[in-house]
C-alpha cells in the first residue's frame, strides 16, 4: 500500500467524525482537498489537520443540532410543566399540611384544627401552592413565575436559619426545584394558557389527581419517602410513575417535559434508592449536600440551556431573514 | 447578518470568490496569497465556513469536475454574498478612512 494510499484512509478515518449528510456530500471533495495540501512522502495526518478536521466536525454537529428546524416542542413542554409543576407542588403541599386527613377524620367525626393554622412561617408552602396553581391554571404567565419564585423562596430561605438538615430533604428539593422550575418554564414559554391549551382540561384534572394520589402515598413522617410507609405504596407510585412516563413518551413535547420534570424528581428517585439499599438511614451531609442539591441543579442548568438554545433557534427561524442571519 | 460581524475567514473567502467560481483547493490556495500568507485554512475549517456559507446563502455549489481522479466541486458567490461583501468593504474602507486621517497618512484626507 503506498503512502498516497495510507494517508487517503487515515484521512478518510477521520472524515468519520463528520455526520453522515456532510460525508456524503464533502468527504471526497475534502479528502481531494487534504491529499492536495499534503506533502509527497506524507503517510500520517498532521496533527494540525487532524485537530482541524475535528474541530470542524464539532461545529458542524452543533450547527446541524442547533438549527435543526424548531417544531415548538421545547416551548410547549415548557408551557405544559408551568401548568403541572404547580399541581404537582400543591399536590405535595397539600400532603405536607395533611390536608386530606383533616378532612377525612372531621368527616368522620373526629374534626380537629389543622397544625399549620398555629405555624404561620408554614403558611407559605400551605398557600402559596395554591395560589400559584390558580394562576396557572387562569393562563397569567408573569405572575406566575413571580409568585412561584416567591413561594419557594419563603418556603426554602426561613428553612435555612430554622431547620438547614430539612435541604437535604428530598421532599423539599423537589419542591424547591419544582417551584424554580415553574417560574423559568413560564417565562420562557408561551406560558399557562398554552399549555393548558395542549393539556386540554381532562389532561388537567388526570395530573392533579394523579399527583394527589402520588402526594397522598408517598406521604410520611420523615423524608417523605413512601418506603418508609411499605413496599405497597412504593410500589403503586412506581406504577403510577411509569404509567405516567409511558404516556409522556408518545410526542415530542411530551418526551421533554419527561426531561424537564426529571431533574426536580432526581433527589426523590436518588434517595429512594439509597433507602431501598441500606434502609431508612440518611446520607452524610456532604453526600446529601451534593446529591440533593448539587446535582439537579447542574442538570437543570443543562437542560435550561438546551431549551433556551432550541427555543431561540426556533425565533430566529420565524424571525424575517435580516435578523435571521447569524454573525458571519 | 448583522454590519460589522462578519469574520475575516467569511470576508477573506467570499473574497476569494468574487471574481470566479473556485474548488475547494482554489479557495484554500487564494485565502492564502490574498492575505499574503497570515490566514492558512485547513481543511476542517473552510469547509464548515462553506457550509455555514450555504445556508446563508451567501454562496452556493456550482459546477462538479473529476481531475485526476478527485472530485472537485466549484463553490460561486450569490447575490446576497456580494451585497454582504460590499456592505463590508464599505464599512471597512470608512474605518481605514478614519484611522488614516488621524494617523495623517496620504490617502486618508477623504
Amino acid at each position: 500500500m503506498n503512502e498516497a494510499t495510507t494517508l487517503e484512509r487515515r484521512y478518510r478515518w477521520l472524515l468519520t467524525a463528520y455526520p453522515s449528510h456532510h460525508r456524503q456530500a464533502h468527504s471526497e471533495e475534502m479528502v481531494g482537498v487534504l491529499l492536495a495540501s499534503s506533502g509527497p512522502r506524507q503517510r500520517w495526518p498532521r496533527a494540525a489537520d487532524a485537530a482541524d478536521l475535528l474541530a470542524g466536525a464539532l461545529r458542524i454537529r452543533f450547527r446541524a443540532w442547533r438549527g435543526r428546524a424548531d417544531d415548538g416542542a421545547w416551548r410547549d413542554a415548557l408551557a405544559v410543566v408551568s401548568v403541572i409543576a404547580p399541581i404537582l407542588v400543591l399536590a405535595a403541599a397539600l400532603a405536607y399540611a395533611d390536608l386530606y386527613g383533616v378532612a377525612i377524620r372531621s368527616a368522620t367525626g373526629s374534626p380537629e384544627v389543622p397544625f399549620w393554622l398555629a405555624d404561620p412561617w408554614t403558611w407559605p408552602v400551605t398557600f402559596g401552592p395554591a395560589i400559584v396553581t390558580l394562576l396557572a391554571l387562569l393562563g397569567l404567565r408573569r405572575s406566575v413565575a413571580v409568585a412561584s419564585l416567591v413561594t419557594t423562596a419563603t418556603w426554602v430561605v426561613p428553612q435555612v436559619y430554622a431547620y438547614p438538615s430539612y435541604l437535604y430533604s428530598p421532599g423539599t428539593a423537589l419542591q424547591a426545584y419544582l417551584g424554580l422550575l415553574t417560574a423559568v418554564a413560564a417565562v420562557l414559554s408561551p406560558g399557562p394558557r398554552r399549555g393548558t391549551e395542549i393539556l386540554r382540561w381532562w389532561g388537567v384534572t388526570a395530573v392533579a389527581v394523579t399527583a394527589a394520589g402520588l402526594a397522598e402515598l408517598s406521604k410520611g413522617t420523615e423524608f417523605d419517602i413512601p418506603l418508609m410507609r411499605g413496599v405497597t405504596p412504593l410500589l403503586v407510585s412506581a406504577g403510577i410513575l411509569m404509567l405516567a412516563a409511558v404516556v409522556c413518551l408518545i410526542t415530542p413535547a411530551g418526551r421533554r417535559v419527561l426531561v424537564l420534570l426529571a431533574v426536580p424528581g432526581l433527589p426523590y428517585g436518588m434517595a429512594l434508592l439509597r433507602l431501598a439499599g441500606s434502609g431508612p438511614q440518611w446520607w452524610p451531609t456532604a453526600i446529601s449536600l451534593t446529591a440533593v442539591l448539587g446535582l439537579p441543579a447542574l442538570l437543570a442548568l443543562c437542560v435550561i440551556t438546551i431549551a433556551v438554545i432550541r427555543v431561540r433557534a426556533g425565533r430566529r427561524l420565524k424571525a424575517p431573514p435580516e435578523d435571521a442571519r447569524p454573525a458571519g | 447578518m448583522r454590519e460589522g460581524l462578519m469574520r475575516e475567514p467569511t470576508f477573506l473567502i467570499l473574497t476569494s470568490l468574487a471574481a470566479e467560481a473556485q474548488h475547494g483547493y482554489g479557495i484554500m490556495t487564494d485565502v492564502e496569497r490574498i492575505s499574503q500568507g497570515r490566514v492558512r485554512l485547513r481543511a476542517g475549517t473552510l469547509y464548515a465556513a462553506l457550509d455555514r456559507l450555504t445556508v446563508e446563502g451567501l454562496i452556493e455549489a456550482g459546477h462538479e469536475e473529476v481531475v485526476d481522479g478527485r472530485l472537485r466541486r466549484y463553490y460561486r458567490i450569490t447575490g446576497e454574498g456580494k451585497q454582504q461583501l460590499a456592505a463590508e468593504v464599505s464599512r471597512l474602507r470608512a474605518n481605514v478612512a478614519v484611522a488614516a486621517r488621524r494617523l495623517g497618512l496620504a490617502g486618508g484626507a477623504t
